[in-house]
C-alpha cells in the first residue's frame, strides 16, 4: 500500500492574503533575471563553439607528417598517399566499441602486397558517443570533432564513410589544431564560478 | 618404464622416467607458456619461457627440456617464476616491432598473448621503432614470407620442414639475434622443395611467417573456426577451416595440433569461390536448379532401364545411399570410377588371400622398418602419407628415431626423392608387374615389419587386377602389411556400400551399341580417367546426359542437364578414407547439399516394378579398354578440383615453367 503523506498548509495573515507578499516574494527571481543578459542562443541563427573535447561527429586524421612514432611501423605495410585516410583497419575501434556492428570495415591486399583500406563505414544512428574507438586507435586516426549537426532526413544520410571522414579530420585539424587540447583554469577562477569545496 | 614419483604444485604424481617436466605438468593441466615448444618437434630449448621452479636444486629450470627424476618437487608458479618470464619477455620485446595493428598473426599470437598476460610491458632498452629494424629476407615467393623483424627465434619452422614434412626447405642462416630463416633456393615456389603445405605458418608463435594469400584480408578473430576432416583427398587429415560466417567465404584452411596438411587444402582453399554452379544449367542456359532437377527426373521417367548413373568416390556415405537407392527404385545401371582401379587391386588381393582387405592403421606404419613404395609416387598422391614414414616423436621419447628403410619401385621419383628411397626402376606398367612378382629377391628380408604401399592410381583395369593378386601373394608368403589407397576422399566408402555395379568400360560398350540412352553423372571424375575423343564420342552418342557437379566450367558445358551441388566444407556426412569411418562437418551453409539434391531426385521419380524384379547377375571382368588415359599426379593434383583453384595452378604454372627452362 501506498502511504499518503499530508502535509499542513502555513496559515496566512490577513495581510498577506490581501497583498499577495508571498507571491511577490517569488517573483524576485524572475525580476531580476529579467534585466540581465541573456544565456541562451537563438540557435539557427547563433551557434556555439564547443570546446576541442566535444565528442561529436567521428573524422579520421589524415595523413599530414604528425602521426604518431607507431604509424611509422605500421606505414611499410600499408599503401596510404599523403592526405588520405590515416587508417590501417586494425579493427580496434570495432574491438573498443560496445555496439560492434556499427561499422563496416573492409581492406584488401593490393598486387605489391601492400594493405589497402577499401572501406571504412560508420552508422551513427547506433552510435552512442563514448568515445572508446577514439581511445583504441593506435594510430591516432579516429577522432571526434566538435560538429554536432548529423541529424538527417534519410537513414543514409547518418552513415559516414572513409572519405567524408577524412575531409571533416582534416577541416577540425586545420580549425582547432592549434588549441590546446585541454583548457585548465586556475582554482580561483573555479571558486568564483562554483563555489568553495568544504572537505571534512 | 621405469616410473617416478614427483610433485607438481603440491599434487604427488607418477609419471614414466623419460618425461619431461612439461609433459607431467601437462597432465595436471598446468599452464605453462611455451614459444619453441611442440609436442610433435624433438626438443629445442631455446626460448626459455618455460621456467618453472625446483625446490630441491632452488633455481629455476626449463620445464620443456628438463627430465623428471624421483623426488623431484616442482612449482610451475611463483614470485620468482613470475619475474623470470616476465624478464625472458621483456628481453623478446626490446626487439619485437610492435606492428601488430597490420600483422596477420594479431589474435592468435603466442607472444601478444603472454605478453599482456605478463604485462604491461616496459621498454628496457632505450629503443625507439626506427632502431628494431633488422636485416630482410625475401622468400621471393608468391605464398610464403618472411619477416624478420617478427621472429622470437624459435626455429619451429626449420624443425618443422625437418622432423614432421620432411622436405628440409627452411634453414637458418646467421646465428644469435642475426638468425634469418630462408629457403634452400630461391625462388621458393619455383626452385626449392617446399611442399606448400603451410606448417612453417601454422606452427610459427609470432607473424614471422605470413600465408601471402592469406594477409591483410580480414584479422584472426573475425573468422569462425570449424574444424572437420579434409576432403581433397583419402587421408583424411583433421584441418581447421577459417571462414566468415556472414560473408559465407573461406579465408583459410589450417593444420590442428596434430601438424598433417599439405598444399591441397592449405592452398586449395579457394575452390569454394570461382566457376561455382549455383543453380542448372539446360544446354549451357541457365535455369533454376529446380526446373534442372524436373528435367532430369522426366529423363529418368521416360525410359529408366535404359540409364546408367555413375557415381564420384568423393560424395559422401549419405549421398551414396541416396544415389543408390534412386538406382534400386527405376532399375538404372550403376557404375563408378573406383570399378576401374580400386575395385579390381582389392577383387585380386581378396581372391589370393582369402579373407577381406583390412587398412594398416597409422600407428601400423610408424611401427614398421621398412617401407616399399609401389607404383605412383606415394608422396604425390598422398602427400601428408609420407610424413607418417619419418615422424616418430613421441610423448617422452629421448633418443631422434632411426630412419626407416624406404624402397621405391615405380617410373620416377619426384617427391619421395626427400627421403632418398632405393629406387628399383619400372619403366612400363608390364615391367612393374614383372618387379613387384619378383619383389622378394629384389628386397631382401620382407617380413612382419614391412609395409607395402600402392597408391591405386598406378594402373587400371586388368593391370589394377594382376597387382591385387600380386600384392596377395606377397601378404601370403611374408606376412607384410600391404596398404591399397585410392586417392578419393570416399572410395572405401563407395565400395562398401555398392552391391550391385558394372565395370565402367562395359556401360561405354553399351551406350555404343546403344543399349543406354542416357547418362548421369555425379561429380566430374569420369574426365580424369578416359581421353577426351572418347569422352566426346561417348556424349555424342547420348540422348541425354547429366551431371551433378559443384563447377559450371567442366562437363556441365558438354551435358544437356547440370545441376550444381556442394563441396566437401560444404556437406555434412560420413566418409571412410584411410583413418576409417569419420563423420566431417560443414562451415558454409549457403549451398544445398549434393544428398538433398538426390533425395529430391528421388521424390519425383516413378517407381518402376520392373526394377526390383529385375535380378540379372552382373559378371565383373576387369579387361584393358584402349581408351584408359593414365594421370600423372603432381603435388599439387587433386581429383577434379585443384584445376578450380588459382593457387594450386599459378604454383603448376610456376614449378612447369622452371622445368621446362632446362
Amino acid at each position: 500500500m501506498v502511504k499518503v503523506r499530508y502535509v499542513e498548509r502555513p496559515t496566512l495573515s490577513t495581510v498577506e492574503k490581501i497583498f499577495f507578499i508571498d507571491f511577490v516574494y517569488g517573483l524576485k527571481t524572475t525580476i531580476r533575471n529579467f534585466f540581465r543578459k541573456t544565456i541562451t542562443t537563438i540557435y539557427p541563427k547563433e551557434k556555439l563553439v564547443p570546446p576541442k573535447r566535444f565528442r561529436g561527429t567521428h573524422a579520421h586524421r589524415a595523413k599530414d607528417g604528425n602521426e604518431p612514432p607507431s604509424f611509422v611501423v605500421l606505414a611499410k605495410f600499408m599503401e596510404i598517399h599523403d592526405y588520405e585516410s590515416r587508417c590501417v583497419a586494425c579493427y580496434m575501434c570495432q574491438q573498443a566499441c560496445p555496439m560492434p556492428t556499427l561499422f563496416k570495415i573492409e581492406a584488401e591486399q593490393l598486387p605489391n602486397g601492400k594493405k589497402r583500406v577499401t572501406t571504412f563505414d560508420m552508422n551513427l544512428l547506433n552510435c552512442l558517443y563514448c568515445g572508446l574507438c577514439v581511445d583504441a586507435c593506435p594510430v591516432d586516426c579516429i577522432i571526434m570533432t566538435d560538429e554536432f549537426e548529423n541529424a538527417g532526413e534519410r537513414r543514409n544520410q547518418c552513415v559516414i564513410h572513409k572519405d567524408d571522414m577524412t575531409e571533416r579530420g582534416i577541416s577540425f585539424d586545420r580549425r582547432r589544431g592549434n588549441e590546446p587540447d585541454r583548457i585548465w583554469i586556475d582554482d580561483k577562477a573555479r571558486e568564483k564560478l562554483w563555489g568553495q569545496i568544504e572537505w571534512t | 618404464m621405469e616410473k617416478v614419483k614427483i610433485t607438481i604444485d603440491g599434487v604427488q604424481i607418477e609419471v614414466p622416467k623419460n618425461y619431461t617436466v612439461l609433459e607431467a605438468a601437462k597432465l595436471l593441466n598446468k599452464v605453462i607458456p611455451t614459444f619453441c615448444y611442440h609436442e610433435k618437434l624433438p626438443i629445442f630449448g631455446g626460448c626459455r619461457m618455460c621456467l618453472v621452479y625446483d625446490k630441491k636444486w632452488n633455481d629455476t629450470i626449463i620445464a620443456c627440456g628438463t627430465y623428471v627424476y624421483d623426488g623431484m618437487e616442482i612449482e610451475t608458479m611463483n614470485d620468482r617464476v613470475f619475474d623470470d618470464r616476465k624478464f625472458i619477455l621483456e628481453m623478446l620485446f626490446t626487439r619485437h616491432p610492435l606492428d601488430c595493428p597490420t600483422c596477420d598473426k594479431a589474435g592468435e599470437c603466442d607472444l601478444q598473448n603472454w605478453g599482456t598476460y605478463y604485462g604491461p610491458q616496459i621498454n628496457v632498452l632505450p629503443l625507439t621503432p626506427y632502431d628494431k629494424i633488422r636485416e630482410e629476407e625475401d622468400w621471393q615467393s608468391k605464398y610464403f614470407e618472411f619477416v624478420s623483424n617478427r621472429c622470437v627465434l624459435c626455429l619451429k619452422c626449420v624443425s618443422v620442414c625437418e622432423h614432421v614434412v620432411g622436405a628440409n626447405t627452411l634453414f637458418q642462416e646467421e646465428r644469435g639475434f642475426e638468425i634469418l630463416i630462408s629457403p634452400d633456393k630461391k625462388p621458393m615456389d619455383s626452385e626449392s622443395s617446399c611442399e606448400m603445405c603451410g606448417l612453417c605458418v601454422d606452427v610459427c608463435p609470432v607473424g614471422a611467417i605470413l600465408f601471402k594469400p592469406f594477409e591483410h584480408w580480414t584479422r584472426a578473430w573475425l573468422l569462425k573456426e570449424k574444424v572437420t576432416y579434409c576432403g581433397m583427398c583419402s587421408m583424411q587429415c583433421p584441418v581447421a577451416i577459417d571462414y566468415d560466417d556472414k560473408k559465407q567465404k573461406i579465408y583459410r584452411i589450417r593444420s590442428t595440433a596434430d601438424l598433417m596438411v599439405c598444399s591441397g587444402a592449405y592452398l586449395g582453399y579457394d575452390i569454394f569461390e570461382k566457376n561455382r554452379l549455383k543453380e542448372g544449367l539446360h544446354n549451357n542456359t541457365q535455369i533454376p536448379k529446380i526446373s534442372a532437377i524436373q528435367k532430369l527426373s522426366k529423363v529418368i521417367n521416360e525410359n529408366p532401364l535404359k540409364t546408367a548413373l555413375i557415381l564420384s568416390p568423393y560424395c559422401t556415405n549419405e549421398s551414396i545411399e541416396n544415389a543408390l537407392a534412386l538406382a534400386e527404385k527405376t532399375g538404372m545401371k550403376v557404375s563408378s570410377t573406383i570399378t576401374l582401379d580400386l575395385i579390381p587391386a582389392i577383387t585380386g588381393f581378396e581372391e589370393e588371400t582369402g579373407s577381406e582387405y583390412v587398412l594398416p592403421s597409422e600407428n601400423d606404419i610408424k611401427r614398421s622398418k621398412k617401407i616399399i613404395v609401389i607404383g605412383d609416387d606415394i608422396a604425390n598422391t598422398q602427400p601428408v602419407l609420407s610424413y607418417i614414414f619419418k615422424d616418430n616423436y613421441e610423448l617422452g621419447q629421448i633418443v631422434p628415431p632411426k630412419d626407416k628403410e624406404i624402397y621405391f619401385v615405380g617410373k620416377e621419383i619426384d617427391t619421395l626423392e626427400k627421403y632418398s628411397p632405393t629406387h628399383i626402376s619400372a619403366e612400363t606398367e608390364d615391367d612393374l608387374l614383372e618387379k613387384v612378382e619378383n619383389l622378394e629377391n629384389l628386397i631382401p628380408e620382407i617380413d612382419e615389419d614391412t609395409v607395402i604401399v600402392y597408391s591405386t592410381s598406378t594402373l587400371k583395369g586388368e593391370n589394377a587386377y594382376k597387382i591385387g593378386k600380386l600384392l596377395g601373394k606377397i601378404k601370403n608368403s611374408t606376412k607384410a602389411e600391404t596398404l591399397i589407397i585410392p586417392v578419393e576422399r570416399n572410395a572405401y566408402g563407395l565400395m562398401n556400400r555398392m552391391e550391385k555395379f558394372y565395370y565402367l568400360p562395359d556401360i561405354f560398350e553399351k551406350i555404343e551399341k546403344g543399349e543406354i540412352e542416357n547418362l548421369i553423372l555425379i561429380g566430374e571424375d569420369i574426365s580424369l580417367h578416359f581421353t577426351e575423343d572418347k569422352l566426346n564420342e561417348i556424349f555424342l552418342k547420348l540422348k541425354n546426359s547429366a551431371v551433378i557437379t559443384p563447377f559450371n566450367d567442366g562437363l556441365a558445358l558438354s551435358t544437356n542437364i547440370a545441376i550444381g551441388s556442394s563441396l566437401w566444407a560444404e556437406e555434412d556426412g560420413t566418409v571412410e578414407g584411410f583413418r576409417g569411418l569419420k563423420q566431417i562437418r560443414k562451415a558454409l551453409k549457403n549451398v544445398e547439399e549434393e544428398k538433398d539434391i538426390l533425395k529430391k531426385i528421388i521424390d519425383s521419380v516413378k517407381l518402376i516394378p520392373e526394377a526390383l524384379k529385375n535380378e540379372e547377375d552382373i559378371a565383373l571382368n576387369f579387361y584393358n579398354y584402349p581408351h584408359f588415359e593414365k594421370q600423372e599426379i603432381k603435388l599439387w593434383d587433386f581429383g577434379y578440383f585443384s584445376t578450380r583453384s588459382d593457387n594450386l595452378m599459378n604454383w603448376k604454372m610456376q614449378k612447369t615453367i622452371k622445368s621446362e627452362e632446362f
